[in-house]
């Protein structure tokens, strides 16, 4: 027997052989088909807060800010408080609920690679949440808020309100003129006329997310084409046409990922106002 | 007892001996190491990720290999990379990449000459441990032949069009005469091509060693045509562009400062008198390279390394310790900007004849532009493409 390996040897075919399993094996490693681990998911999910066990401490401090942030503007009482604590700790309890499901289904097919890319579709609506908040206006403690506070605080709410998403919207408007100066340069008059369309025409968005460029353009896009060609020239207005037109059709990417919903025109009402509302 | 193989040299050459249970575990981890640097090398780049999860998960995480443990010792950078934002930039490398690098040298150390590994090496610590340099390659301070090609090829028509968009505002702000723009529209193409270069040298560079400041194609190109209208322009009409160009940076200064506050707002539901003053310390404390375009566009989860002790002083105790658990910009590069404008080409400047020899021209939107989308215009791309090969010079071709 000892005489039959070192002919295989000299022979190049077992040291081949040898090379080709280990490169098939650490290359089926490599490349997923063991599966992807809980861990992965977790970053997938939580992306730059890592893990489930860092994204709950960090919503507890993010809702924390929330209540510190409401009480100031409207004063809350202790039962206030309680309430609207409770509110939030159930939007963070929903959204574990959400991603524990997905990881169940995640764990039952993570051997499978296209299996898993159909899981990015639960995913994204998670990382979505995360991005945009978990305390925005779908809430549940945007909805407590409206129903706990009396008239008075929820006026002095909206102010602040108002002012925050005014910030926000001069900004956008802000970022949609800087890159159309990068793309055709404007002059400072057509800048200030740009901006006072931009204000006039156009509203601050219900959610904030990463891709609020992309929903302000959106909104710039449905803007009467004449209304910019009054202010550009020809070639401005043809590079700057362009970049709306993208926007046109992106109206469903932008609902699917959470970026734009149906009722991002509505403002908060009280209670009484929801009723006359309907 | 079970026998155990291993391949040595005996007296008739290569030959199985017996060996010792902890030599066999050492060369099994051997040849482990050596067959998992090959597997990285052979089959599969750094960067490499399923296609349709890059393309299905914007501004999400992308999968990384199941198998990679070391990304989680380091939280903070393996967050990061999972970002795909600054993809088109040099970002920190996360320690996952440092490692399959690592695995990636040695494995070609193995199979090449000792020279060559000694190179490779040395400028993988240069990387690792000094200069400013990470990746593993040398920096270079010329951009070879290829590269340029290659970069032309692919950047080319937007250098172009950054050139032509500011070259019509000049015109149409500053009204030159048609010989006067002639002569600044040669400086253009030759600030083109000194633009080109030097991008192309730092892609090739893999974008060390760069400031964000310093990746505005627009703002290269404005700096130089403002050199060049103080050489061919009346100084009033240069004062112009001047003004303009100041106006353009202080509005993009100030955009930026909005939505960097903004983004701290939204981390740290500031109130109003906070959100003022943070907007006044980022005012006085201002930094070029927080502003990039590409992070007002898509940097939403990044702030710009703004100094905490100018921040934390207008913070509640809750905010700084969220501020603490914020992702900053560090090191991503954004890549260079060359402005949204793809897909448009635009034609050179015309010029109403009966006006030329007028001191003033009054600029007209002459221009007629071709989309490149449109199937009738396909000559107008090749004409421009002729005219760019012929107008470079031999390096770019």
């Amino acid at each position: 027997m000892n005489e039959q390996h070192p002919t295989l040897w000299r022979s190049g075919l077992l040291p081949a052989a040898i090379l080709i399993l280990c490169v098939t094996h650490f290359d089926s490693v490599a490349y997923g088909q063991v599966g992807w681990t809980d861990q992965q998911l977790d970053q997938w999910v939580f992306q730059q807060y890592g893990n489930a066990s860092t994204a709950r401490v960090r919503l507890k401090d993010l809702l924390k800010l929330y209540m510190e942030n409401v009480d100031q503007i409207c004063s809350l009482s202790d039962a206030q408080k309680q309430k609207l604590q409770l509110a939030g700790q159930g939007d963070v309890e929903r959204f574990f609920r959400k991603y524990t499901e997905v990881k169940t289904k995640f764990q039952t097919i993570r051997n499978d690679q296209q299996k898993v890319n159909q899981v990015f579709q639960d995913i994204r609506p998670l990382q979505a949440k995360l991005t945009t908040g978990l305390f925005d206006r779908d809430s549940l403690l945007q909805k407590c808020l409206v129903n706990t506070i009396n008239r008075k605080q929820f006026l002095q709410y909206l102010k602040v309100d108002k002012d925050r998403q005014r910030f926000h919207h001069e900004a956008r408007i802000g970022v949609i003129i800087s890159l159309l100066d990068q793309a055709a340069p404007v002059t400072a008059e057509q800048r200030r006329e740009l901006s006072e369309l931009l204000r006039r025409e156009t509203k601050p968005l219900g959610k904030s997310s990463q891709y609020d460029h992309y929903a302000m353009m959106y909104q710039a896009a449905k803007i009467d084409d004449g209304k910019f060609q009054q202010i550009l020239d020809d070639i401005q207005w043809l590079i700057f046409k362009q970049q709306l037109s993208q926007m046109r059709g992106m109206e469903q990417w932008l609902k699917k990922n959470g970026i734009l919903s149906d009722d991002d025109d509505s403002e908060i009402l009280l209670p009484d106002e929801q009723v006359v509302a309907e | 007892m079970i026998q155990k193989w291993h391949f040595g040299r005996g007296e008739n050459g290569l030959m199985i001996r017996k060996i010792r249970p902890l030599q066999r575990a050492t060369a099994v981890c051997a040849s482990s190491l050596l067959a998992v640097s090959l597997t990285l090398v052979i089959t599969q780049p750094c960067d490499a990720f399923p296609v349709d999860f890059v393309l299905t998960a914007p501004g999400n995480a992308r999968p990384a290999k199941p198998e990679i443990k070391e990304a989680k010792e380091a939280p903070v950078d393996a967050r990061k990379a999972d970002d795909p934002e600054p993809a088109a930039g040099n970002k920190k490398p996360v320690k996952r990449g440092v490692i399959r690098q690592k695995a990636a040298v040695v494995a070609v150390g193995a199979a090449e000459a000792a020279a060559e590994v000694g190179v490779v090496l040395g400028n993988v610590f240069d990387g690792l441990f000094g200069r400013g340099n990470r990746g593993g390659k040398a920096v270079v301070a010329k951009p070879n032949a290829k590269a340029l090609q290659n970069f032309e090829a692919q950047y080319g028509r937007h250098f172009d069009q950054v050139v032509k968009t500011e070259l019509h505002f000049i015109r149409t702000i500053c009204e030159p005469t048609r010989q006067q723009y002639e002569a600044m529209a040669t400086d253009g193409k030759l600030l083109r091509i000194k633009t080109i270069r030097k991008f192309a040298l730092q892609q090739q560079n893999g974008n060390r060693g760069i400031q964000s400041k310093n990746s505005n194609t627009r703002t290269l190109i404005a700096e130089g045509l403002l050199l060049s209208a103080k050489r061919h322009l009346s100084a009033d009409q240069a004062a112009i562009y001047e003004r303009e160009l100041v106006a353009r940076k202080e509005a993009a200064q100030k955009v930026a400062i909005l939505v960097t506050a903004g983004k701290l707002d939204r981390r740290l539901i500031l109130d109003m008198s906070q959100r003022a003053q943070i907007t006044t310390v980022l005012n006085e404390n201002w930094n070029p390279s927080w502003g990039a375009p590409q992070m007002l566009m898509r940097g939403g989860q990044f702030l710009p390394d703004i100094p905490d002790l100018k921040i934390t002083p207008i913070l509640t105790d809750t905010q700084k310790k969220v501020l603490k658990t914020t992702t900053q910009q560090h090191n991503v590069f954004w890549g260079f900007n060359v402005g949204r404008n793809q897909g448009i080409v635009l034609r050179d400047e015309e010029w109403d004849e009966e006006s030329k020899d007028e001191a003033s021209h009054k600029a007209e939107a002459t221009n007629k532009v071709a989309d490149a989308d449109k199937p009738g215009d396909d000559n107008a791309v090749k004409a421009v493409d002729t005219k760019q090969a012929e107008a470079a010079p031999e390096g770019l071709k």
